[in-house]
């Protein structure tokens, strides 16, 4: 019987000593169970508590999906904690603007395949929960799966070739530094706000006989013809928390140690928000460097900081 | 006794991870949270059967009502404390921390710490790179600069410092001069790395933290 960390590493691409053995593997769903049931071989499957039995040939055209991640391949995000922002001089002292993200104990919750589900998603929880902050059904859903209790949970549609076994933790080590990513969060709510801070409208003069509408709407349509108001015109509203993505992010430094992700620029919403980072949809990542499906931990790993390097180009000097 | 940030806070620091000798627990400082049991120095330890003494390495300002988290270990004095403290077997074993009974829903106590750590490390290393000297308003100081849109020149600039803004690694300044009739003010990061070299050349009674009333006043007061 192995871990769920050994048949990672056994699984990983770059591993020469994969056996065949290991390519039963993720996401295989349960013969048996006839809800089919998510797993992977020689464990117990948390519905109907039988060892798996997956079919050989659906595992061994998935690990072979992984070892060539290809060019539809989309692997699963990660939640983190906005944690602040802070500022760092790049080498050529430049100041450049940093957001710090921690990445709070995420684990595979639940593993979402066609089968079952209609389309292939994994259910990321992160945080910790005491049990007494639960209600029942939450518990269970946890306990079937095997994890500890979380706080968030949020789910991460992935192509088939990325699809993880459950329990499976995700640390910062699947990203690399000098990587572009999208991040989603829940922007800062600003409540109910008028045209100008809304929709950036100019607003009237502030003198010269402008009377009672300084910060007004202006006019709101044309006159008998069309003789209403479109739909969706601009005006006054509710302003902020909802949820908003900001693309193609550079990553700058990875801290394994301390699940620190540091980033260039603006994350969407308040300290200790929750966020979702994914690889950047119009950027996408190099699979030979980045880990795919994620990042396989190993005993004697480097817990040292990884930093991206700003260029050899000096930006100051060029003309 | 670990509390609720204590797991969040486990792996901060690699540094601090102390091999606690189980007689005398080391002050470790403000700063060092690999797991130390946090204790509010406003609380009695009365129900704590050490009979300690609790040291803090950096003097502390503490406003009156505001919560302020120290990480020390105590200093036991007495021997059968040492079997009742579990702080040696909690130190030496990040990895088998209990897991952490966070407090409350929301985080924002937690990143503030991690953010506040990470400043602090910020500092010191850049006070590890070069000596910066401690600057107060009314000192007058010479700065030497190395511009990098001007193409890395490094120029001299002299002034009054009239503000000192603390905000831990964007801790900033302003002097002020009068230059060929027109007064002028420059606001500077205390430690950027364009900033080559500080000397304080002078020092001038004043009794304000920011001495802006210099604007107003006659060009010869923020001449040097």
């Amino acid at each position: 019987m192995y871990s769920v960390r050994e048949y990672a590493r056994l699984l990983h691409p770059l591993n020469p000593n994969a056996s065949p053995e290991a390519l039963f593997l993720f996401a295989v769903s349960c013969a048996p169970c006839t809800e089919g049931s998510v797993g992977f071989s020689k464990q117990e499957c948390p519905r109907c508590r039988q060892l798996v039995v997956g079919s050989a040939v659906a595992s061994m055209a998935m690990a072979e999906a992984v070892a060539r991640a290809g060019k539809e391949s989309f692997r699963t995000g990660v939640i983190a904690v906005k944690c602040g922002m802070t500022a760092i001089w790049d080498k050529w002292g430049a100041r450049v603007p940093m957001t710090v993200l921690w990445v709070n104990d995420n684990h595979v919750v639940q593993v979402k395949t066609e089968e079952t589900d209609g389309h292939f998603a994994l259910q990321i929880g992160a945080g910790q929960r005491k049990p007494k902050q639960l209600t029942k059904p939450e518990l269970g859903h946890f306990r079937a799966a095997g994890v500890p209790l979380k706080q968030h949970l949020a789910e991460f549609p992935v192509t088939e070739d990325a699809l993880l076994p459950l329990g499976t933790e995700l640390s910062v080590r699947h990203f690399r530094p000098g990587q572009y990513v999208d991040i989603a969060g829940i922007t800062t709510g600003k409540g109910f706000q008028g045209g100008m801070k809304r929709w950036g409208f100019a607003g009237m003069p502030a003198s010269h006989g402008a009377s009672l509408s300084h910060r007004s709407l202006g006019s709101t349509g044309g006159r008998q013809d069309p003789g209403k108001v479109f739909k969706g015109k601009k005006m006054a509203g509710h302003m902020g928390a909802v949820r908003r993505t900001v693309k193609n992010v550079w990553i700058y430094k990875i801290e394994p140690e301390r699940d620190l992700i540091w980033v260039r620029g603006q994350v969407p919403g308040h300290k200790g928000n929750f966020v979702y980072i994914r690889d950047a949809f119009y950027k996408k990542p190099d699979f030979s460097v980045v880990p795919f499906p994620t990042y396989a931990p190993d005993e004697d790993d480097d817990l040292s900081a990884l930093v991206a390097d700003f260029g050899e180009v000096d930006p100051f000097l060029e003309e | 006794m670990a509390s609720s940030c204590s797991r969040q806070l486990a792996a901060l620091s690699l540094d601090s991870r102390v091999t606690a000798a189980p007689k005398a627990l080391k002050v470790v400082g403000l700063s060092s949270t690999t797991l130390t049991p946090t204790v509010k120095p406003y609380l009695k330890q009365a129900r704590e059967p050490l009979s300690a003494s609790l040291q803090v390495a950096a003097p502390l300002k503490v406003r009156r009502n505001q919560k302020c988290v120290v990480f020390a270990q105590a200093v036991t004095t007495t021997p059968e404390t040492e079997a009742e403290a579990d702080a040696p077997a909690v130190l030496e074993a990040a990895e088998e921390a209990p897991p952490a009974k966070p407090k409350s829903k929301k985080l924002t106590k937690g990143v503030k710490h991690i953010m506040q750590y990470l400043d602090e490390e910020a500092v010191k290393a850049a006070n590890e790179e070069k000596v910066i000297p401690d600057i107060r308003p009314g000192d007058v100081i010479q700065l030497r600069v190395e511009v990098p849109e001007n193409k890395r020149r490094v120029s001299l600039l002299r002034g009054i410092v009239i503000s000192r803004r603390n905000a831990g690694i964007n801790t900033t300044f302003r002097i002020r001069r009068v230059i060929a009739g027109v007064g002028v003010e420059m606001v500077f990061p205390l430690y950027s790395p364009n900033i080559k070299e500080i000397k304080v050349v002078d020092k001038r009674k004043v009794r304000r933290a920011k001495l802006f009333y210099l604007r107003d006043k006659i060009a010869r007061m923020s001449s040097c």
